[in-house]
């Protein structure tokens, strides 16, 4: 089945690129200045037996490719050593903070697609009326602005002026709910960062979906089929939403790297405690071991995304497979 | 020369294209108006950006200081026009490094044998999929921060996207009669590389690099609102962040800056769009 | 009119409550509520024994008790240990203890306690036992509630030391939980068993910790809060926003906005406290690694001292507020403090370049001489803006200055464990008196690698002599005396450049009363905090 093997050779493409990855890190571990125990360790009151099992169990003392096979065989057991600061495993610190992060990617995501789809919808039904230039103009403000910089405005406006929101944090500190209401206190601080946030896909999506709609709705095919007297409402969702779908799956997909990059902004403007708000402390602690995991770990995800875009395109449009 | 029939040849019949998109038009205006003011600015800043005391701190915009001071007195309008220089430098010189490289190698992925195309299509690939924001990150941390580090890192982030889109271009213009009527003529494989067929795959690599200026100028006032920036320089985006402890008292702390690297962008994307028209023809014809 | 009532009510309410709280200090209070307090780090264990990082200590102090406590005029006053005597030879302390004091986990605080700590934890390892602990003959605890310290020659500051327990890590731990542990890794250090007012609940790394009431606890009547809570808010900005929306309910004074306070003075829903710190006697300093580079030489350290205006960070870097540091001491310290040495107090930039060229720095072709790095903790806003102004300062004479803020832990790791900065900003506590709280930055016995002693390396012998004999010295005047010389040796040596003195200030949510109620301000324990 061609979408089986297209799926599978994808699959295949995406494990040597994960590989580069960690390569990649590993390469920055042993070129950053100063001794790579340094760099793993940190500066700690590491007592010496911690020092000599740290040597040996990274084969820091053995040629390089012993010591690339030992760090593969480390990080694909999701052994990223400990953070320094929390003196905590990386990878667990990671685990507790990621979802927050697909919390507020999802938010924004979810909104934000509602909103750019519907408004490219309409905005290409109407092509340079008033709606439309309107949008396109907010649409490239959207994109133009650096996100921490609108998230500053929202708070400022929002959060201290009219005081509609809170302004930092996921859940509120004095009184902490349980249950729904920790549900309710969740989605409520998740606002203004899911706005500032979502404005950057907003834009795009709405942009690209705009472009797709006006080619699909210019084909032939939806000319017959309006000749035909088939209601408007149809033409639109049945015919030309389908293809229009494809510029979604692109730019969720293809967007995920910019997108993750933008949650590290986010986070620190609205302290929200997600793995971009990690980063960003690890930045300040110069936590190495949390950098790396961080980065391996998100690049990752961001190789899996791909695969996944790359396959469900395939599923949309077959003519993909057979390139 | 031969003519193409994709690009038009008289720069008036361009101007038409471009202008006739009215947003572009102020694009260009403002980028136009962005440079001078920052060049300008280099030599006639009303203050020096980095003296302390020059006005009151936290002073609201006004005649003696059009954006305003900061807490440490410092003149908010002289430090946006050199963190505008600063910002300015790193996206032109990044999209122009991104822009060489790109083409080099994407005409010769295009061009070249099928082997040297796939080896660097696999390269590009990579780079692509390594997410530029957090290798920058770990970049600047590990090795610090300083501008030609941080337009280096940017653009081995950029290229592949110009190399992809330059490859393209070659692989579909290379069977085109033009070209063949070119080597019937006699010319060698470096000449109608280099000389037929670049010229006119530029197209869209101008778009893409006229864009990659705004996206090089997010990146880096990200990094600096981060920390990680250039601690030498005035940065807008380091401004960004030391603003936002004061931003309950001094909006124009925050205001300034962000509507500097936000007047500049919009402006790169809007004449973007523009020539976004003039090189697609089927935009032309909507 | 309603609203002019409630005004009047209300501000009729606040005079009888100020004067309620000054003739009793805690009356009875409403029970309930919780408080949320920032600090602008995160400790790496909840007690107070292993360093004096002031993150831990904030925590600790509510966790566990001292022998005494002290009073805002610098009596000490009764805590675990509710009376004493002392000989009439200063030698011998005898302190009787409470007898209903009880640990978290339900077993009676006795004497052993007390003894075990000191002699097994706060000897062996706090940082600051050095300066005291030598002088100590014996610790015994004579029976189950009596602990008697034998000293072999008189200390004048001795219960000052005791009360000041949150620096001299002298919080009485449980020796049944601590005995044959190894001090530095027991468990304990973040699951604590103390004998304080809360005990603890939780600890969300990377958030806050949480501690709850401890309804056990020796003083039956308190505390008051159900719950105490630290939030962890390292990003100055953040953590303003955070306070004016309600969500935290106290700033220290040394993270205190300066530039809000006018504004926030104004604020009904904010209460500016004007105590709390000022015996600790805060200065700010500029201090030096002497080891190796430029700074080696005292001329260019004078050289810096004047061509950096002071004055001007002051005004800038604390709005106002505070004042200028003309020594070593802070000024509240007034029988030991002098100014008369400070020989920069105007800037001037011909000396300070005439300096550098006879120490052989000359300025190269751009007009440079050599660059300096300048590292502090990045969670305080005061020493960025002072690090600005230096930079701005240093330029003029030719001094490349580079900045290198880190977080809190990285900041201590790199500038006093590993000795690896060139000048750096930190504040240090100059009292409650001297010998507590500046020998420790000076004397060549405290150059270690520990946080917040002698970084610098300067070594002294004369200095060193006055520092091991000024405390011996029972008449006031003639101790003054050698302070006034150890100054005037500093002030010309310079290892560190006082530049202010910290404006003594919390601010706090108008919802609580009490929010201050002892001279180490937001190091001590919450009990007496209330809901209004």
């Amino acid at each position: 089945m061609p979408h089986f093997e297209y799926a599978l050779q994808r699959l295949l493409q995406a494990v040597p690129l994960v590989l580069i990855i960690i390569g990649i890190n590993f390469v920055l571990i042993h070129a950053a200045p100063g001794d790579p125990l340094d760099v793993l360790l940190g500066p700690s009151e590491a007592s010496p037996q911690l020092i000599a099992q740290m040597r040996a169990e990274f084969g820091l003392d053995q040629p390089v490719w012993v010591q690339l096979w030992n760090y593969y065989g480390k990080v694909l057991t999701l052994d990223f050593g400990s953070s320094f600061r929390y003196r905590e495993p990386v990878i667990d610190l990671i685990a507790s903070r990621l979802p927050a992060t697909l919390l507020l990617m999802g938010a924004a995501l979810v909104f934000g697609t509602l909103i750019a789809v519907t408004l490219g919808i309409l905005a290409a039904l109407r092509p340079y009326s008033t709606l439309d230039n309107a949008t396109t103009i907010v649409a490239l403000a959207g994109y133009s602005m650096p996100v921490f910089w609108l998230g500053q405005i929202l708070l400022l406006v929002f959060a201290l002026h009219l005081d509609w929101f809170p302004a930092q944090g996921m859940v509120s500190l004095r009184a902490p709910a349980e249950g729904m209401g920790r549900v309710l206190d969740i989605a409520y601080h998740l606002v203004l960062p899911a706005i500032a946030y979502g404005i950057y896909h907003v834009a795009l999506l709405f942009r690209l979906t705009r472009v797709k709609m006006q080619d699909v709705l210019s084909q032939d095919y939806i000319i017959t089929a309006r000749a035909k007297g088939v209601p408007e409402m149809r033409v639109v969702l049945r015919h030309a939403l389908r293809n229009a779908l494809l510029p979604l799956v692109t730019v969720v997909g293809l967007n995920f790297g910019f997108m993750l990059a933008g949650s590290v902004l986010t986070e620190t403007v609205f302290a929200w405690p997600g793995t971009g708000r990690l980063l960003y402390e690890a930045i300040l602690s110069r936590d190495y071991p949390l950098l790396m995991g961080l980065f391996t770990c998100l690049a990752t995800m961001v190789v899996a995304v791909n695969v996944l875009t790359d396959i469900l395109y395939a599923l949309i449009d077959p003519r993909v497979v057979y390139r | 020369m031969p003519s193409s029939t994709r690009v038009s040849s008289t720069a008036r019949e361009n101007w038409r294209v471009f202008a006739r998109n009215r947003f572009s038009v102020v694009g260009a205006a403002l980028l136009v108006g962005l440079l001078m003011a920052t060049l300008a600015g280099t030599v006639f800043t009303p203050f020096d950006p980095d003296k302390i005391g020059v006005g009151p701190g936290l002073a609201a915009p006004g005649s003696a200081h059009l954006l305003g001071t900061d807490e440490l007195g410092r003149d908010v309008f002289s430090r946006v026009l050199h963190g505008l220089r600063v910002s300015l430098f790193v996206g032109f010189a990044t999209a122009a490094l991104a822009s060489v490289v790109g083409i080099v190698v994407g005409s010769i992925a295009g061009f070249a044998g099928r082997v040297a195309d796939d080896a660097l299509m696999r390269v590009t690939e990579v780079f692509l999929v390594v997410p530029r924001f957090f290798l920058a990150i770990l970049l600047m941390a590990f090795f610090g921060a300083n501008l030609i580090n941080l337009v280096l890192t940017i653009a081995l982030l950029s290229w592949p996207e110009i190399a992809r889109l330059v490859r393209a271009e070659f692989l579909s213009l290379r069977a085109r009669q033009f070209v063949d009527a070119a080597r019937v003529a006699g010319a060698g494989p470096a000449e109608l590389a280099f000389g037929e067929i670049l010229p006119n795959a530029l197209g869209p690599v101008i778009v893409a690099g006229t864009l990659l200026v705004g996206q090089a100028m997010l990146l880096e006032a990200g990094l600096s609102y981060l920390g990680l920036g250039d601690p030498g320089q005035v940065s807008l985006g380091l401004m960004l962040n030391q603003a936002q402890s004061i931003m309950r008292s001094a909006w124009w702390a925050t205001a300034g800056p962000g509507l500097g690297i936000f007047i500049a962008v919009i402006g790169i994307n809007l004449v973007g769009d523009g020539l976004n028209d003039l090189f697609n023809p089927r935009a032309r014809e909507r | 009119m309603f609203r002019t009532l409630a005004v009047i009510a209300r501000t009729g309410a606040f005079a009888f409550a100020a004067f309620a709280l000054m003739v009793s200090p805690v009356a009875a209070q409403k029970k309930g509520g919780t408080f949320i307090v920032a600090s602008e780090g995160e400790p790496s264990v909840l007690t107070a024994h292993l360093s004096t990082d002031t993150s831990a200590v904030m925590i600790a102090s509510n966790l566990f008790n001292s022998l005494v406590g002290m009073d805002f005029n610098l009596k000490p006053i009764p805590e675990l240990a509710e009376r004493w005597d002392v000989s009439a030879d200063g030698l011998t302390y005898t302190f009787h203890m409470v007898k209903n004091a009880k640990w978290h986990d339900g077993k009676p605080v006795t004497a052993e306690d007390a003894a075990y700590t000191l002699t097994e934890l706060t000897a062996k390892t706090h940082p600051r036992a050095g300066a005291w602990w030598p002088n100590v003959a014996s610790v015994v605890a004579t029976d189950a509630n009596t602990l008697v310290i034998k000293l072999k020659a008189p200390f004048a500051p001795f219960l000052t030391l005791l009360g000041n327990s949150l620096g001299m890590g002298t919080l009485i731990m449980p020796k049944h939980i601590y005995q044959g542990t190894d001090p530095k890794t027991n468990p304990a250090n973040r699951n604590p068993v103390g004998s304080g007012p809360f005990r603890f609940s939780k600890w969300e790394r990377g958030s806050h910790v949480e501690l709850v009431r401890n309804p056990d606890y020796f003083r039956s009547d308190r505390p008051f809060l159900d719950r105490l809570v630290f939030r962890f808010a390292p990003d100055a900005a953040a953590r303003l926003l955070a306070f004016e929306k309600g969500e935290l309910d106290f700033l220290h004074a040394y993270i205190v906005p300066y530039n809000e306070v006018a504004r926030l003075q104004k604020n009904p829903k904010v209460q500016v406290v004007n105590r709390g710190l000022e015996l600790v006697a805060t200065n700010e300093f500029l201090f030096f690694n002497l080891r190796e580079g430029p700074l080696k030489d005292v001329r260019v350290r004078q050289a810096l001292a004047h061509a950096i205006d002071r004055a001007e960070i002051q005004k800038r870097a604390l709005f106002g507020l505070g004042k200028v540091a003309h020594s070593q001491l802070n000024s509240s310290l007034a029988w030991a403090f002098t100014d008369a040495h400070d020989a920069y107090k105007t800037r001037n930039i011909a000396k300070a370049n005439a300096l550098l060229d006879e120490a052989g720095q000359a300025r190269k072709a751009d007009g440079r001489r050599f660059a300096l790095r300048l590292t502090w903790d990045s969670g305080k806003e005061a020493e960025q803006r002072a690090a600005e102004i230096i930079r701005s300062n240093l330029r003029e004479v030719g001094i490349e200055v580079s900045f290198h803020p880190f977080d809190r832990a990285t900041y201590i790791e790199r500038a006093f464990r590993n000795w690896d900065f060139d000048m750096g900003l930190q504040n240090f506590t100059t009292g409650p008196d001297p010998a507590i709280g500046v020998t420790r930055s000076y004397h060549t016995r405290q150059i270690q690698k520990l946080p917040f002693v002698n970084a610098m390396g300067y070594s002294n012998k004369e200095a060193d002599q006055l520092f091991d004999t000024e405390f011996k010295e029972g008449n006031l005047a003639k101790r003054a005396q050698m302070w006034h010389r150890i100054q005037q040796l500093l002030m010309a040596d310079l290892p560190a450049l006082p530049l202010f003195e910290y404006p003594v200030l919390n601010i706090a949510s108008a919802n609580f009363v009490n929010v201050i109620s002892g001279p180490m301000g937001y190091l001590e324990s919450r009990e007496n905090v209330a809901q209004k």
